[in-house]
């Protein structure tokens, strides 16, 4: 008996180890040829090119926001996208025209408009949201979908349920871009008024919940029909009440738990879901079955005792 | 007139009352947290959360020093069941608790300075003291550092497995001080056991088992 339970251990942890392994394997890349000739320069923080009358090759650093990161573009959402498809066919022809600076960019509805995926990301209503929002309605802030989700290596997260840990790191990643205010500057002489840490430390454990939430779950405002909010509010307006989150009915259910809550309910059914999701915070999944045999069991105990007690006096 | 023994010692009658104290704290602001609720206007959250930490780390402290107490003192030796006959034994203090106390039948193990506990206590002392409560203190530990829980085992969620287990366990002790609190007035008169966890001295009841 021991040997066959020592034989199914040790098959539990190969089958594991290799399934494992499996997974972390990359998917090959592939690339596009066609992106070639734009990432020869922006792909690298310095390029050459030879001047066609001296024959001298000159090396030139990119400017910053020039640089594409190639290995995050061949994995992004936009990868099977080619340079020109977004940008002007005439920057093929080198050295590029200087009036193509001024090419208009487009934005994200200019190609995606609503569809019947489920849950809908609802585009019109994301666009709606934004424009009453901190960053488009304050003066000074020229914010466009860009300023959040970079095209050349974004990732849409809001419809993955498998690891919510990465959802709410890579979102959080987003905010943190311009509000982390720890630029080299400030890391270097520790700048006390960009410290996030600090501004949050009213909340019980504010790197628990740096971890486990994203920002917009307390500063932003929730529209149902729409998949991921985009109303940022003003600091003033952020949420303050830990009950908000931390209830049977809380925020996070129409937030960061929607759609994993949405798919664990579809596939396993509502019991399986409250011990399989990820979607664990305190108070946030009393489960009513559990609390309906508690109160038989308070209740037997306190019938139990009334009655001992009565017959005691009766008897007495 | 029967005599009294020192039962209590002061350091079991302080660790008592610390341990009663913090357990009911532990429950109101347990309760408060499992039924939280933005209309509720029960005790804050974040004030229901510092409660609950605050006093279970100081009953983390309290439960060392019982079982240092329990360890280096003579007290440990009322916990150690004796499984011979154990059965039987707790069978007949079931009965004297259900049918025997109102026929007016003397209790079948009366305390005195050799035995504290009944065998219904001692199984219940036994099982709250060392299973349950170090289960709510690893559980309740771990939620108080939450990097240290396995986030994901056989998919089941390590977050929600290990509260589950706590607030098992914490009902499990609510139940158990509801019908500790009444058996506790189960003594000659109904004020005696309490009274004698604040003085220490108790009627020595095995007196009236050796006139038998």
């Amino acid at each position: 008996m021991m040997k066959i339970k020592t034989y199914l251990l040790l098959l539990a942890l190969v089958l594991g180890t290799t399934l494992s392994a499996q997974d972390s394997i990359p998917a090959k890349v592939v690339t596009n040829p066609a992106n070639d000739l734009c990432f020869r320069c922006h792909g690298k923080r310095w390029y050459t090119y030879s001047n066609q009358d001296s024959t001298q090759v000159i090396k030139h650093k990119m400017f910053k926001d020039l640089i594409i990161d190639t290995v995050a573009y061949y994995h992004n959402n936009h990868k099977s996208l080619t340079c020109t498809d977004c940008h002007s066919t005439e920057y093929s022809s080198l050295p590029h025209k200087s009036d193509l600076k001024l090419e208009p960019l487009l934005i994200c509805t200019d190609c995606h408009t609503d569809t019947d995926d489920v849950p809908p990301i609802n585009f019109t209503g994301i666009t709606e949201e934004y424009n009453k929002s901190v960053h488009a309605t304050r003066k000074g802030t020229n914010a466009t979908c860009w300023s959040c989700h970079n095209p050349h290596n974004y990732n849409i997260t809001t419809r993955s349920k498998d690891n919510l840990a990465h959802v709410v790191a890579y979102d959080n990643s987003i905010c943190l871009e311009c509000h982390s205010g720890m630029g080299k500057f400030d890391i270097l002489y520790g700048d006390p008024k960009s410290n996030l840490i600090a501004k949050h430390q009213w909340l019980p454990d504010p790197i628990k919940h740096f971890k486990n939430v994203r920002c917009i779950e307390c500063h932003a405002e929730i529209r149902e029909d729409v998949l991921v909010a985009h109303n940022i509010r003003p600091k003033e307006e952020a949420i303050r009440k830990c009950v908000t989150c931390h209830s049977a009915d809380s925020r996070l259910k129409y937030s960061l738990y929607k759609y994993q809550l949405a798919q664990e309910r579809s596939e396993k059914g509502v019991l399986s879901s409250i011990i399989s999701t990820q979607t664990f915070a305190i108070g946030t999944n009393p489960s009513p079955l559990l609390n309906l045999i508690s109160l038989i069991i308070l209740g037997c105990a306190v019938l139990g005792i009334a009655i001992h007690t009565i017959i005691r006096i009766i008897k007495k | 007139m029967s005599g009294k023994v020192y039962l209590y010692p002061i350091w079991i009658r302080l660790w008592h009352i610390t341990n009663a104290l913090l357990c009911l704290i532990l429950i109101i602001s347990g309760i408060n947290m499992h039924y939280a609720s933005p209309e509720g206007t029960r005790i804050r959250f974040d004030l229901a959360v510092s409660m609950h930490n605050i006093s279970g780390i100081i009953l983390t402290v309290s439960y060392v020093f019982f079982f240092l107490g329990n360890l280096f003192t003579g007290n440990g030796i009322h916990y150690v069941i004796q499984f011979k006959g154990f059965l039987k034994r707790l069978w007949k203090q079931m009965y004297y608790y259900t049918i025997g106390v109102f026929k007016k039948e003397e209790a079948p193990f009366p305390i005195g300075g050799a035995r504290k506990f009944n065998p219904l206590q001692q199984v219940t002392y036994a099982v709250i003291m060392y299973f349950i409560l170090p289960i709510l203190f690893i559980t309740g530990w771990a939620l108080l550092f939450p990097n240290i829980i396995i986030e994901e085992w056989l998919g089941i969620n390590g977050f929600a497995a290990t509260d589950f287990l706590h607030i098992v366990g914490g009902f499990a002790v609510s139940i158990f001080l509801l019908i500790h609190l009444y058996f506790a007035t189960m003594g000659k008169k109904p004020t005696d056991h309490y009274k004698a966890m604040i003085t220490g001295y108790h009627e020595d009841e095995s007196e009236h088992e050796s006139t038998h």
